[in-house]
């Protein structure tokens, strides 16, 4: 087992050790996450989990019980049986080594066989720092091991060491006076040549990076750069996996005889799945950008400035992470909720993390800002700047009401290690990207495969008979076929489109908008529209294929034509139009607000420990967009807006 | 609960927020929940541990141990519930 203090480089030294040959699962019953991986010794294979980094194992904290837990051999990762370690590497950060050392009497005193890291030596070395290792393994009586997880120095040896791991000669005394004078004692020994210089550029960044005004420039700066790598960057693979995906369903299409495996397939599991794994090119820049935020030791400066924009919120500096990462997908941003320490800080942010704009919004926000400003893209471009704005601000609103409320509480005031600058790994953050795209892959691939399947169902039973208007088109296609080729293929499509717009309003689904329309009059939407809504439901971007079938027959939303149908379709009176100025507003407000979204509510409840905050963030989140909509669609009718 | 290091009553011990730039001391309390002190604890901020103060308000950045390689960041409302005896 791995075990050593936050920013000792241990993840750095794991990836060093085992390369990609780890999986990342969580302990049974927690949230908390570990990495199993494999090192390949002279003898053979050593297995190697590396425990999460906390400043003392002995702390009331759930990262420190988990720790303890898993040196006592009571916990386990999940898939792995549970048993106490072999042996115990402790990782030691050179350039800090009197704190570390009290993390190392606290695993002494476990009296497992072990061996010691004292990694950064590359950067100890660099400030002046001397650590004589030597003095240490004999004070010790067990390997001590130079090593830079950064450079490979030392790692030949630290393999070599972790094959004859040895239980310490010495044991520290467990009073703190004692303990006081066992660390000072032997930071004497192992630190007798040091003469450390001032780290002055750390210092001057700093005072730069946590100024009240140059800090905050600084960070909108940063966040913004992000951003645009997002939304620019991760484009490119984006398109690839959505082409991927509709070549998928064409490919099954053909293959698969007419059916019900064929339209599970093609209508259900591969647009369900295909339409959140778009996401992953996003997640993983998301996390790869993080991760080098991480390493060169911004973001724990970024937290303090963070923390004056949140608090008046009563949100801590670290949810800014969760809350940043939901631009893109809420659900790695509620996972990355896992890192506040205060339960009540921690739930507040789970519950409003959906607020955020993320993609699945944005062909919502197309489809109806294109219907709204037809002939000006700058007013479009507003409009979708003002979501961004109100899902933020909604987000941040909540969070003070459920912390002034239910999550009343003062929060726990931040203290952070500050580590010294440096250059960032592009392996690391490369390797961190991989393993949060797995665990999203994963995720993708059970709960939202569920999901897809219920709703394929749902829009796809009762099988409604093909309409008389579909018939006679048909039997006019076939009477045509030889003399007028392209007539009787225009014709065919006709008469699929008037069968797909039949399917859906027969199905549960359609019986279901009608259901809701009595509640959703209110708002603007008729029984079409409320379909699209509760549709929306399997990942929001559904509304955009489910409102084009709907009105149109047709799946593809994004020719002109397609567009002038959807907003000449009328209501069943014949007259209004479906999509009035005021309901595509109302629409607009509601989807920025609005809980249409499946996989989030199970992450939720996962994440903050039951079903009754999914439920809370549902209603929640539901009651203030339908409120938002309502006020939206009254404003704009009274305005004269139609 | 309040940790005190018991030689101090005669020194001049002032919290954390009130060290000037650059100023050295010693803590000699910290006036905070049991949860909070043994966080502070286990990061290095503990009773007689030296710390060098880098930078004021929010926040509030010090340097610990002998060698001063730690850098610690704690927001304003933290730094009030650290004293410090100056000079050390």
């Amino acid at each position: 087992m791995l075990l050593g203090n936050p920013n000792t480089g241990k993840t750095t030294l794991f990836n060093r050790l085992c390369g990609l040959r780890h999986k990342t699962a969580n302990f049974p019953g927690t949230t908390l996450e570990s990495r199993l991986g494999v090192v390949r010794a002279g003898s053979g294979e050593i297995r190697l989990d590396d425990l999460p980094g906390v400043y003392s194992i002995e702390l009331d904290q759930h990262e420190a019980r988990v720790c303890r837990l898993a040196l006592e051999g009571s916990l386990a990762l999940g898939g792995e049986s549970v048993r106490a370690p072999d042996a115990v590497c402790v990782v030691l950060d050179a350039t800090s080594l009197p704190r570390n050392l009290r993390m190392l009497g606290e695993a002494l005193r476990r009296r497992l066989p072990m061996i010691v890291a004292v990694n950064m030596i590359d950067i100890a070395r660099r400030r002046g720092i001397v650590i004589n290792t030597a003095a240490l393994e004999r004070e010790l009586g067990c390997p001590v091991v130079p090593v830079s997880g950064r450079t490979g120095e030392g790692v030949e040896a630290l393999v070599a060491a972790l094959e004859r791991p040895r239980l310490a000669t010495t044991t520290p005394p467990g009073d703190p006076t004692g303990e006081r004078d066992w660390v000072e004692r032997l930071a004497q020994i192992a630190e007798a040549d040091t003469t450390p210089s001032a780290d002055t550029f750390t210092e001057r960044l700093d005072l730069a990076f946590t100024h009240p005004v140059v800090g905050l420039a600084v960070f909108a700066l940063v966040m913004t750069g992000v951003f645009w790598a997002l939304f620019r960057l991760a484009t490119i693979p984006m398109d690839l996996i959505d082409s991927l995906f509709t070549s998928l369903g064409g490919f099954v299409a053909s293959a698969l005889p007419d059916g019900l495996i064929a339209s599970m397939l093609v209508d259900g599991v591969i647009p369900g799945v295909g339409g959140v794994a778009v996401f992953l090119p996003q997640i993983c820049l998301l996390f790869f950008l993080f991760s080098l935020l991480e390493d060169t030791g911004y973001l724990a400066r970024a937290s303090f400035v963070a923390d004056r924009v949140l608090r008046p919120f009563g949100l801590p500096g670290h949810a800014f992470i969760p809350l940043l990462s939901s631009h893109a997908c809420a659900l790695p941003g509620i996972m990355a909720a896992r890192a506040i320490p205060d339960r009540r800080e921690r739930l507040a942010t789970i519950l409003v993390a959906p607020f955020m704009t993320c993609s699945a919004r944005l062909p919502v926000y197309v489809l109806l800002t294109s219907l709204l400003f037809k002939d000006s893209p700058a007013m479009a471009a507003l409009a979708f700047t003002g979501c961004y704005a109100l899902g933020a601000c909604a987000g941040v609103v909540s969070a003070l009401i459920f912390r002034r409320t239910i999550l009343r509480g003062e929060g726990r005031p931040m203290a952070l290690e500050l580590p010294s600058y440096k250059r960032p790994s592009v392996r690391d953050a490369l390797m961190n990207a991989w393993d949060r795209g797995l665990v999203f892959a994963r995720n993708a691939g059970s709960v939202i495969l569920s999901i897809s399947i219920v709703l394929w169902w749902l829009a796809a039973y009762p099988v409604a008979p093909p309409t008389p208007e579909s018939a006679a088109l048909r039997e006019q296609a076939a009477a045509l076929v030889h003399s007028q080729p392209a007539e009787a293929g225009a014709l065919i499509t006709r008469a699929d489109s008037n069968e797909a717009q039949h399917r859906l309003e027969s199905s549960f689904a359609g019986m279901l908008g009608r259901a809701v329309e009595p509640a959703l009059a209110p708002i603007g939407y008729d029984w079409r529209i409320s379909i699209g809504v509760l549709s929306s439901f399997a990942a929001r971007e559904v509304f955009v294929s489910t409102m084009a079938v709907v009105l149109t027959g047709h799946e593809d939303a994004d020719s002109e034509g397609v567009l002038g149908r959807i907003r000449q379709a009328k209501r069943d009176d014949g007259v209004t139009p479906v999509l009035t100025r005021a309901t595509a507003w109302s629409l607009l407000v509601f989807f920025v607000l609005a809980m249409q979204c499946l996989p989030t509510l199970v992450v939720t409840a996962r994440e903050a420990g039951g079903w009754k905050w999914a439920a809370l963030q549902f209603a929640w989140m539901t009651g203030v967009a339908y409120a938002a909509a309502l006020t939206t669609f009254t404003i704009c009718k009274a305005m004269g807006i139609a | 609960m309040i940790a005190t290091n018991p030689d101090i009553s005669t020194r001049r011990i002032v919290p954390l927020t009130q060290l000037k730039r650059g100023e050295r001391g010693v803590i000699s309390e910290t006036r905070t929940d049991d949860d909070s002190r043994a966080l502070l604890g286990a990061m290095g901020l503990r009773v007689s541990e030296p710390i060098r103060l880098c930078r004021h308000g929010e926040p509030c950045i010090v340097l610990t141990g002998a060698c001063e390689t730690c850098r610690i960041g704690l927001t304003r409302k933290l730094a009030d519930c650290v004293y410090v005896e100056v000079g050390g």
